[in-house]
């Protein structure tokens, strides 16, 4: 899938000068004069990255990043920046880009911010669609099958999620096995880090320690 | 004839030639004729006079219009003014003898006054000149037999000629050639010698024959030539060949070697007038006819004299002859033909036309109003040093303000920068990407060349766009020394200040409008000032608004005609407003309510505004924000 560079700033000349370069490199590239613009007419492909002018009338760069995260969360964003400060580029970084570009750009300095980007987008869209297989297997699990599944991966023992689930170890040992062969895992530690990633419980997160929860038990359900 | 007849004669025709006998005629001889009248009316001729009363009748020898008789009459009017001899009862008669001096004319004269003056009783007879004397001696009996005899005018030879009764009283004029010949000494210090001018007729050599007497061949060491037996136009150039260092002295001329008769004066003014050295005389009716003076008796000082010894007369005294007062008399505007010094004349010389300087005349008048002019010129000067002093404070005052203004520039530029920084990198970095775009394109295999000729246009336009706001920065820094005073339409500098902000209004997320006025509104001011005024009432408004929500930032610049001589703008935010009790306050300086302000951009924006006449007055807005308006004389209406 080729990868399209879309350039979102209000100055025409500018964007335009930006996309003969960006063609040079041999990306396409493709213009927008205002984020408002850009929105209503996203990409389909989700290849490439967004160069954002951090500011411009009506939504600025900012305030677009989210909607943008939210609409094409797989194209990286770079902000371009006029002032080259500091607290530009921390707060652009706050704000989720993944890089920034100090206007004027240097060829080379854009093609290989452009090139991090596109790395950057081949790994989202790699992690997406490894989430997407994953997510796959998930969800070939029984709905008996996926409730064990959430509370083993929270370390609960058979024994305590045959009595949540009012059933029997027994059972719920032939769930564990049937979930382990669903999900092609080896070990427990492999259907953790799925679930992990799956973004189904929360690592690290510091609670208060339920009364009966055992000491072990800083994995906690979401 | 001996009593100088022709010391009287020139006048019967002179009074035309000596506009100042003319002009004292038309004065005084009214006013002589007014008291005779007055005598008259009072006591008519037939009526018997009331007990003490004298009658005196003054008989003259010439007419009653020439210039003696006159001062006489007027000598003897103020004479017996002064005298307490009772009431005297005047009569005036005139033989005119120049006319009349016939045996015959004389006894018709006497018998006529005989039948007017018989029954009348006249008490004194006062003859006045040589030939009334004598007509007095031969007939007075016809007319007034009885009365005493008062004479006047008579030179001392024509008495001594006539050889009047002892009982006669009068007075004598003296003619005193010496004295005259000193005054002129005195008068030409420096003089080489003496000319003595005389004519044919009998009288003229008789004259001549007493200066030879006073003078001799050499007067106070100066030689005496006597001039005679010549024609009066052999006289004239006689005179004209003089040098001003001799001394002229004229005695009479009645006729000259041709047997031409002339009166006396006539034929002096012709001499005097061509004459190269300064004359003198012996008569007082040369006085005026271009002889400087002489020592003489005035006619009005022999009157003076004659009244005296009427006045004795009626009190019954009657024999005194005594000799008129007589003294230097020099004409003023002969001495200042001569030059010469009025400080030597002696202290009791009578000056004729005298004309005192102004400053003689108006001393305390001039010295007034010099003191006045003087005054007024110091409060002048005073007040236009003042006026300077106060011109040159407002100058050092505008000064300032103009230093003012451009510190105040520059900070607005410092402030601006960072968004004028921005905006200069769009073209700057859109020039760097079409060249490297270019490059790359010409690098390749087969490059476009139609895109890279597009290229170059982007180039060169964004190249001429970084100029422009380079030209912006640069014209709002612009310094001034000066006001550089300039007519142009306000929405122009509205147009070129909100350039200048847009992109620090886009940094702030503040959405510009300007709603302008359709048709133009010429002001006169400078243009960078005015630029200034809505560059910190805008920055002003941007920052009222940085609290507010970014939806609701709205700067809005707003021109408009208010009223038919005046042009309004108007800068309206949606910021906090102004809390109602600060609105008077906030174009002090250094009042700020930011913790970053200075408190000078809006007090420089009223004094701004104030320069060119306006009126600048914020307001907060019914919908929130606040509006700053400012009001500026229209051009056209100015």
């Amino acid at each position: 899938m080729e990868p399209i560079i879309h350039i979102v700033d209000d100055d025409r000349s500018f964007r335009t000068a930006l996309a003969r370069l960006v063609e040079t490199f041999g990306f396409p590239a493709s213009c927008y004069e205002s984020g408002a613009d850009f929105l209503a007419r996203l990409p389909k492909s989700e290849g490439g990255c967004i160069l954002l002018d951090l500011r411009m009338p009506g939504l600025s760069g900012m305030e677009l990043q989210d909607t943008v995260a939210q609409a094409v969360p797989l194209l990286p964003i770079v902000f371009l920046t006029g002032q080259g400060t500091i607290a530009s580029s921390v707060q652009a970084i706050k704000a989720g880009a993944d890089d920034f570009l100090e206007k004027p750009v240097s060829s080379k300095v854009l093609r290989d911010v452009i090139e991090r980007a596109l790395v950057q987008n081949e790994k989202r869209r790699n992690r997406l669609s490894q989430m997407q297989t994953l997510q796959a297997k998930v969800s070939n699990l029984t709905p008996r099958e996926t409730q064990v599944f959430d509370l083993v991966v929270r370390g609960k023992r058979n024994k305590q999620v045959a009595f949540d689930l009012n059933t029997s170890e027994r059972t719920v040992k032939a769930h564990r096995h049937s979930i382990m062969e669903k999900l092609n895992a080896t070990s427990l530690a492999e259907i953790v880090s799925i679930a992990e990633r799956l973004g189904r419980i929360e690592v690290d997160t510091v609670q208060n320690p339920q009364p009966d929860s055992s000491p072990k038990a800083n994995i906690r359900p979401r | 004839m001996l009593r100088d007849p022709g010391e009287d004669m020139p006048e019967r025709a002179g009074s035309s030639a000596c506009p100042r006998a003319k002009k004292n005629a038309g004065l005084v001889f009214p006013l002589i004729c007014a008291i005779i009248n007055l005598l008259v009316i009072c006591w008519p001729a037939e009526a018997n006079p009331p007990d003490g009363s004298r009658r005196v009748l003054v008989i003259y020898q010439d007419s009653s219009i020439l210039k003696s008789a006159e001062e006489i009459g007027i000598g003897i009017s103020r004479g017996l003014e002064k005298t307490t001899a009772g009431r005297l009862d005047l009569y005036t008669e005139y033989l005119d003898t120049p006319r009349f001096s016939r045996d015959e004319d004389f006894r018709n004269s006497a018998e006529y006054l005989g039948s007017k003056y018989g029954k009348l009783h006249i008490d004194i007879l006062v003859p006045i000149g040589p030939e009334a004397l004598r007509f007095a001696l031969n007939h007075r009996d016809l007319f007034a037999p009885k009365a005493k005899v008062v004479f006047g005018d008579i030179s001392e030879r024509t008495y001594a000629r006539l050889k009047p009764p002892d009982d006669f009283a009068g007075a004598i004029t003296p003619y005193d050639i010496e004295r005259s010949v000193d005054l002129a000494i005195g008068l030409q210090s420096e003089a080489t010698d003496i000319i003595v001018l005389s004519g044919s007729a009998e009288f003229d050599i008789y004259w001549q024959s007493s200066a030879r007497e006073a003078l001799g061949e050499k007067y106070r060491n100066l030689p005496v030539a006597y001039v005679s037996g010549l024609p009066l136009a052999e006289f004239v150039s006689h005179a004209s060949r003089l040098n001003p260092r001799s001394i002229l002295l004229i005695l009479t001329i009645f006729e000259d070697s041709l047997g031409q008769k002339y009166r006396p004066r006539d034929a002096v003014l012709e001499i005097t007038r061509a004459s190269g050295a300064p004359s003198y005389g012996l008569l007082s009716s040369y006085a005026g006819a271009g002889i400087v003076g002489g020592h003489m008796a005035t006619y009005e000082s022999i009157g003076t004299d004659v009244a005296k010894l009427i006045a004795k007369a009626a009190n019954g005294d009657n024999r005194e002859v005594v000799h008129a007062a007589s003294g230097p008399v020099v004409d003023w505007r002969q001495m200042q033909r001569w030059a010469m010094d009025r400080a030597v004349l002696p202290e009791e010389t009578r000056l004729l036309n005298f004309k005192p300087t102004l400053w003689e005349d108006y001393r305390w008048q001039i010295l007034t109003v010099a003191l006045l002019v003087l005054t007024e010129a110091m409060a002048i000067i005073a007040l236009y040093m003042e006026r300077r002093s106060r011109l040159s404070a407002e100058v050092q005052a505008r000064s300032r303000l103009l230093e003012l203004v451009h510190l105040n520039q520059s900070a607005t530029a410092g402030a601006l920068s960072a968004s004028i920084a921005h905006e200069l990198n769009q073209p700057l970095g859109a020039i760097r990407s079409n060249a490297e775009a270019a490059e790359a394109i010409l690098m390749g295999t087969a490059p476009d060349l139609n895109l890279v000729q597009q290229i170059l246009a982007d180039i060169r336009d964004d190249d001429e766009r970084a100029g422009e706001i380079i030209m912006r920065l640069r014209g709002m820094l612009k310094k001034r020394n000066a006001i550089d005073w300039q007519e142009f339409d306000l929405n122009e500098v509205v147009s070129s200040a909100i350039n200048i902000l847009h992109a620090e209004a886009e940094n702030k997320q503040v959405a510009v409008r300007a709603k302008q006025s359709k048709i133009k509104l010429p002001v006169r001011a400078d243009k960078v000032h005015l630029q200034q005024v809505i560059l910190n009432l805008a920055t002003n408004a941007m920052d009222a608004m940085a609290e507010s929500a970014t939806v609701d930032r709205k700067l809005t610049f707003r021109t408009t005609l208010h009223g038919d001589t005046k042009v309004e703008m108007s800068i309206s935010d949606n910021g906090q407003g102004i809390p109602r009790e600060r609105l008077d306050r906030i174009f002090e300086a250094f009042y700020t309510t930011k913790p970053n302000g200075t408190g000078l951009g809006l007090s420089i924006a009223r004094a701004i505004v104030e320069t060119y006449g306006g009126k600048i007055w914020a307001d907060n807005r019914d919908d929130g924000g606040a509006v700053f308006r400012f009001v500026l004389p229209l051009a056209q209406a100015a």
